[in-house]
Formats: C-alpha cells, sequence, structure tokens
C-alpha cells in the first residue's frame, strides 16, 4: 500500500493524475453539439429530409394502384415521343389510346415502333398484307377508326404523313441534297428502353434489320429492347443507306471487401464506371470507382452508387451487416462471503466503449462506483470500508457495447451474505 | 507533442476557424476524453457532466477564432469547460454558502484499506466531496485557479475559498487518514 507523507503529497499526485486524466465521453453529446453548432449538419439534414419527402412521394404514386400506375408508365413513355414530333392534341389523344391499347398485342413483337400516328397505323398492316383488319380494333379511338376508315389505302395514310412531315422537314438540323440518302439517328448508343428518333431528309421505306417496318416516310421511332447492334436501312427507288446504332445494357455490381471487423471496401465490378457513394443515404465520396469507408455501427446497412459517367445507369444497391461484437450478462444476486464463489459483484462485460456501475444501499447512499468493470465489488464500502449489509442495492449500469447505443440499466441486487 | 503535431494542431484549430466541421469534430474526438473528464470532476452525475461537455464544446465552435495561439490550445478548452461547469452549477442555484455546507452530511466515511490510488479512486473521491467543496477544490488543486479568481468566479469571498478548501482537504485527509 503507497503512503503519502502528507495531504499535499497526496493532491500533487492527484493534481498530476486527474490533469491528464481522460474519460470517454458519451457517444450522444456530439449529435448534439454538431447539431448546435455545424452549418454542414443542418444542410445535411435538410438534405434528409428532402430525400425523405422525395420517397415518401414515390410511395404515395406506387400506391396508387395497380391500373393507375400502368397507365402513369405508359404515358411517360409515350411523353417523350410526342413532343419531338409536335403532334397535334388530337394525335397526342390517339397515341394514348392505341398504346394502351396496343400494350399487349406488341409485347412480344421483336421491335415496338413508336411513330406517333404512321406508325401505330402501319404496323399492323404489315402484319395483316395491307387489309384494313386495323379497323376491327374496337378500343381504338374514335377519332382513328374514322382516320383508318377514311383511307383507302396505305398511300393515302401516308399522305397524311407527308403533310405533317412537310413542317418537320424545314426543322431538321441537316438539310439534305435530294439525290444523296441519308438517316439521322437522335441517339447512335441508346440504352435498352430509350427511343430513338431516325430522320431522313427524303421519304422513304425503312428496315430494321432487313424487316420492313414504315413507307414512303422520313421519320421513324425505334424503342430499344434489347442489347446489341440495330440496323436501320432507308431505301427509296434505287438508293439505299443504313445506319446502325448499338444498344446498350448497363450492368454493373458491387463487389464488397471487408478490410477489417469496421472498414469496409467498395467497387464497382465495371472498371469503367465512376460514381457517387451513397452511405445510408449519405453522400460519402464522389466520382469515384472505389470508396472505402468505417461502418461500426450494428445492424444493415445500405450502400449505394450512382453512376455518373454512364447514360444507361442506374442506382446500384448492396447491404452490409455489422454483427454485434459486445455483449453484457448482468446478475442480480450477489453472495460475498470469503467462500470461493461468487465473492465478488461483477458484471460481464465484452466488447464495450463505456461501462460505469453505481451502487446505492437502501438508504440511497452510493457504496460502489467504477469504471472499470475487471474490478468488481467486494461488499465493502468502495471496496475498501465496512461490509455492507444484506439487502437490496439499487444499481445503475451505464454501457455502450462497441457499434451499438449507449444504455442505462437499473436493476437492484440482492446482496445476502451466507 | 512534436512538431508535426503542433502544425496539425494550428491547421485544425485554423480550419475550424473557418467553419469546417471536420476539423472541429476532429477537435472534439482529440479533446472530449478530457474535457468530460473534467466535467465529472465539477457536475453531480453523468448527465450534468454531459451537459456541460455540450455547452464547453458549442462555446468552443462558436468562440475558436478568438483564440490567439499564445497559450495551449488544451488549456485554453479547460477554461471554457470549467466555466460552463460553473455556470451550470449556478444555474441550479447553488449557493456556496458556509451552513449548507456544514450541513451535508459526508458520504463517504470509509477508511482506504485496500487497492492502490489510481486515477478512477481520485476522481471517485472528488466526485464524492460536496458540491461546495468540491468546486473550489477542483479549481484550486486540480485547474491551478488562485483564490482571488476563484472569488471572482464563484462570487464568493477569498476567504470563503480558503474555508472551503481548507474542509476540503479534511475530509480528504480522514477518507485517506491510513494512507498517511
Amino acid at each position: 500500500m503507497k503512503k503519502f507523507k502528507d495531504i499535499s503529497e497526496f493532491e500533487n499526485l492527484l493534481k498530476d493524475t486527474l490533469q491528464g486524466h481522460s474519460t470517454p465521453a458519451p457517444p450522444d453529446v456530439w449529435s448534439s453539439v454538431a447539431a448546435s453548432t455545424s452549418q454542414s449538419a443542418g444542410l445535411l439534414s435538410q438534405v434528409t429530409t428532402y430525400f425523405g419527402s422525395a420517397t415518401n412521394i414515390l410511395k404515395v404514386a406506387l400506391f396508387a394502384g395497380g391500373i393507375a400506375a400502368v397507365g402513369i408508365v405508359i404515358y411517360t413513355e409515350n411523353t417523350p415521343e410526342i413532343n419531338p414530333v409536335q403532334e397535334t392534341q388530337d394525335t397526342e389523344q390517339q397515341t394514348d389510346t392505341i398504346s394502351s391499347a396496343e400494350g399487349t398485342e406488341t409485347e412480344n413483337k421483336e421491335y415496338t415502333i413508336a411513330t406517333v400516328s404512321t406508325a401505330k397505323v402501319n404496323t399492323p398492316n404489315f402484319k395483316s398484307q395491307k387489309t384494313q383488319t386495323t379497323t376491327s380494333k374496337e378500343e381504338k379511338s374514335t377519332d382513328l377508326t374514322e382516320q383508318v376508315s377514311s383511307t383507302t389505302d396505305n398511300a393515302k395514310n401516308y399522305t397524311g404523313d407527308e403533310n405533317s412531315n412537310t413542317d418537320k422537314q424545314e426543322e431538321l438540323p441537316t438539310k439534305v441534297a435530294a439525290t444523296k440518302l441519308s438517316i439521322i439517328a437522335s441517339n447512335l448508343k441508346p440504352c435498352i428502353g430509350e427511343t430513338v428518333v431516325l430522320k431522313s431528309a427524303e421519304k422513304g421505306n425503312w428496315f430494321v434489320n432487313d424487316k420492313p417496318i414504315a413507307t414512303n416516310c422520313n421519320l421513324i421511332k425505334y424503342k430499344c429492347s434489347e442489347e446489341g447492334l440495330v440496323v436501320f436501312k432507308l431505301g427509296k427507288e434505287q438508293n439505299s443507306t443504313i445506319t446502325t446504332v448499338y444498344v446498350q445494357k448497363f450492368t454493373a455490381s458491387i463487389i464488397s471487401n471487408k478490410i477489417n471487423d469496421s472498414e469496409f471496401s467498395y467497387s464497382l465490378d465495371n472498371k469503367s464506371i465512376i460514381a457517387n457513394w451513397f452511405l445510408d443515404n449519405v453522400l460519402q465520396e464522389t466520382n469515384s470507382h472505389v470508396f472505402t469507408t468505417q461502418i461500426y455501427q450494428v445492424g444493415e446497412h445500405s450502400i449505394k452508387a450512382v453512376p455518373v459517367n454512364n447514360s444507361c445507369a442506374v442506382t446500384i444497391e448492396t447491404k452490409t451487416t455489422i454483427e454485434r461484437k459486445g455483449s453484457i450478462e448482468i446478475f442480480d444476486v450477489f453472495t460475498p462471503g470469503a467462500d470461493g464463489s461468487n465473492d465478488t459483484y461483477k458484471v460481464e462485460i465484452s466488447g464495450y466503449e463505456n461501462f460505469s456501475i453505481q451502487i446505492f444501499n437502501p438508504a440511497g447512499k452510493m457504496v460502489y462506483a467504477s469504471q472499470n468493470p475487471e474490478e468488481g465489488w467486494n461488499g465493502k464500502l468502495f471496496n475498501m470500508g465496512n461490509e455492507c449489509l444484506n439487502g437490496v442495492y439499487a444499481t445503475k449500469i451505464s454501457y455502450t457495447l462497441n457499434g451499438e447505443i449507449p444504455l442505462t440499466k437499473n436493476i437492484k441486487i440482492t446482496l445476502k451474505r451466507p | 507533442m512534436s512538431t508535426s503535431e503542433s502544425h496539425d494542431e494550428i491547421s485544425l484549430i485554423k480550419a475550424c476557424s473557418n467553419g469546417d466541421s471536420k476539423a472541429f469534430r476532429k477537435i472534439y474526438e482529440i479533446h472530449s476524453g478530457t474535457m468530460y473528464s473534467i466535467c465529472l470532476r465539477y457536475m453531480n452525475n453523468e448527465d450534468e457532466a454531459k451537459d456541460a461537455l455540450q455547452e464547453g464544446f458549442i462555446k468552443v465552435f462558436k468562440n475558436i477564432s478568438k483564440f490567439k495561439f499564445t497559450g495551449s490550445f488544451e488549456g485554453w478548452m479547460k477554461r471554457i469547460f470549467v466555466n460552463s461547469s460553473i455556470e451550470l452549477i449556478r444555474k441550479r442555484k447553488m449557493h456556496l454558502d458556509v451552513s449548507e455546507l456544514n450541513s451535508n452530511e459526508l458520504p463517504l466515511t470509509a477508511k482506504i484499506e485496500t487497492g492502490s490510488m489510481d486515477a478512477e479512486k481520485m476522481m471517485t473521491l472528488v466526485q464524492q466531496l460536496p458540491e461546495g467543496y468540491r468546486t473550489v477544490f477542483n479549481m484550486f488543486i486540480v485547474d491551478g485557479y488562485s483564490h482571488k479568481e476563484i472569488s471572482d468566479y464563484l462570487e464568493i469571498s477569498e476567504s470563503t475559498s480558503k474555508t472551503q478548501l481548507f474542509k476540503a482537504r479534511k475530509q480528504l485527509q480522514e477518507w485517506l487518514k491510513d494512507w498517511f
């Protein structure tokens, strides 16, 4: 036992010891401090709120029911097709009607032609060998039925298109000499699901992968459905020209790599892709192929990569689960008595950041306090004084297991001496 | 502290003055343990100590641009945390008058029989001192304030400060009588 010469010697030791003393701060203090000081923390929470509400809006939209949702999707898909063509209001209505009517019929077709009015009529016409069976479709709008009925043959039908296309010819960015055919494609590397608009200065017959799809028109739209090369051919009399479009499919997934218990590295299997990385929906890293981060909190975490250099890219997500690292076992009976068993009251805890125990006697006086779970209470006042009497001792145990939130347990220990 | 660490600290402080929240986080990580220990010494329990710690760090962040690099940064911070602890004690309308202090029962009457004197035991001993004694004892013995400064901070007379220190010492001597 160390003895002190006098109180001053003790005080000097105490001063030296306590001046540099450090107790791990409770983890929740930082969040309060950050919330009331950091501007960026405020901004972050605003962004989070925004994302939260955006998600909510999306959820509400999805809840609007199956049919409604399908309607929205179809409308959304059609909208960009309509706008560049600048159809009249009437034509837009037709498009909607036809799209929904043809939805099931065209599903299994090799390609879906979405040329607004031309294609709607053309596609079935090709199948039906230029007979007017299209008019038998009950679901067609009255407008369209009238239009189709009024056309005696396809040539007349296209004549209608010629009129609308005449306007557009003037808008074409490059005027091509009448003698030379050429195709202008809106996108040579589209993604699956995107629609490519192909224009020509001259009207002609269009072929996709050698299959005829439209005649005597100067604009078609092609909806890309599968990966690979698509060859568009425009023929007029003896002349013909081809344009190829490569439909891209975006494939990338996140490769997770565990560096150690709390450090993880994520990369994309597609080496050419760089992305912005989100951990639990908070932006962590920008424009990077690889993302390395510490994840400490126990539980499931979401890692999202939003690719930035690929137009076909979609958000990729993976999950990482952090297993529990610590454990605690608290007993409520204590029988000191030097009989070799249960002589010291100890909390069995492992894998922890913080631990503190305070024991109070039935009169409410503290009899033991420690931040060291190894030490244990031997039943004496602060392990040094008189033996404490049998009874129920209120005990406050605060702890933080690694990667978990801080917890405080108030329990009662029954002290029984034999 | 090595030169590189000092440079780090200076650049951290400067970054923090410019509102860099990451730098502030780093400062928090480096110093929160020591500062929490100070708050624990002054306050009655962990909850109060947490409040003092929080208030202190908010003050540090707001005032860090006023730090002039003339003394140690840690010393500057320590004063802030002692201040915020004392402010909180004062907010609880704790009066340091002698009659009240005398009425306090002494919670720890034990003789120290076993174990060595380590930091945790010292913390416990200090924490067990009645609040009035404890504040003066902490300020004078551990944190190096003079009786004049203590009397200004606590708005008590210098002689009260001295009396309380004397009583704190007496109390400790009683608890530690087997150690001398």
